[in-house]
């Protein structure tokens, strides 16, 4: 996981990193990245994604 | 093989609702169950097979198997290593054998690499933690410098407002120009850990590479997921 993380834009890697492993709320992670709430959900989903690829990729 | 064992193969956005099942589906896990993926995945029948990768996915995140995985090492090192793993490495157990060795699994007892990665995306307010603090023996005085520039750096910062008449072109939201550029707000977090370090000795920088280890790579894979909303 931290090497699928590493390869994530940052952006992803943030709020993956401050949702799942800081155990940020939404709202806490929409405010210390300076985003909206949707703006982040999005961001999450697609991060979750992205490193799903990125893992594959690296398996 | 993939390691969660599917594909995400369509941008998550054409289903509002994965968001929320993913979301549900995280919401059991950090309340600390154990839930089945699949049992979940078909509460929404329709959307199972899209959703179950991204549940595989986020139960990476709170398996055992999320640990640093330790490696293939050569046969003759395996009971030297099982009985005095390097630097600050604890075996989990042994996930098996083979013709090159034995495969185990460990974390890394002092931080993980994931708790690593945390601490080096907090920038400066990394220095505030508690953990960080106490392992870099941090002086009154230093902690109340640092509390400064942290306090300075966000207030006016990464996540502050502009001011009046700031530049526009932001990203973020439709009060765009009122916030800083995502590339602005890592410019003063460098800025800020850099003023937090020259605070330090020699000792407590060497100390605060060891806590957060090697930087965190920037490379960004091409793909259609990489460019952000």
């Amino acid at each position: 996981v931290a090497d699928g993380l590493e390869q994530l834009p940052s952006d992803y890697r943030e709020v993956l990193v401050l949702r799942n492993l800081e155990g940020l709320t939404f709202p806490q992670v929409a405010e210390r990245m300076g985003r909206s709430l949707d703006s982040v959900e999005k961001l999450w989903i697609r991060g979750l994604a992205r490193l799903q690829q990125v893992l594959e990729g690296v398996a | 093989m993939s390691p969660t064992g599917q594909r995400i193969s369509k941008l998550p956005e054409h289903d509002p609702r994965l968001l929320l099942a993913a979301q549900a589906y995280l919401a059991e896990l950090e309340g600390g169950g154990r839930p089945d993926r699949r049992a979940f995945a078909s509460r929404y029948p329709d959307l199972a097979a899209e959703l179950e990768p991204y549940l595989a996915t986020l139960d990476l995140f709170h398996s055992p198997a999320a640990t640093l995985p330790f490696g293939l090492h050569p046969p003759a090192r395996e009971e030297a290593l099982a009985a005095e793993p390097p630097g600050d490495f604890r075996i989990l157990r042994e996930i098996g054998r083979g013709g090159m060795g034995t495969v185990y699994d460990a974390v890394q007892t002092s931080l993980g690499r994931l708790h690593q990665i945390a601490l080096q995306l907090q920038g400066p307010r990394a220095f505030r933690e508690p953990e960080v603090a106490a392992a870099l023996k941090l002086t009154a005085q230093q902690s109340e410098r640092i509390r400064a520039v942290v306090a300075e750096t966000f207030t006016n910062g990464p996540h502050g407002p502009r001011g009046p008449g700031g530049a526009s072109g932001s990203r973020h939201g439709p009060g765009g120009s009122s916030e800083k550029s995502h590339n602005e707000r890592d410019r003063d977090m460098q800025a800020a850990r850099a003023r937090i370090l020259a605070l330090l000795t020699p000792e407590q920088t060497q100390r605060w590479q060891e806590i957060t280890g090697a930087p965190y790579g920037g490379r960004v894979p091409p793909g259609p997921y990489c460019s952000p909303p």
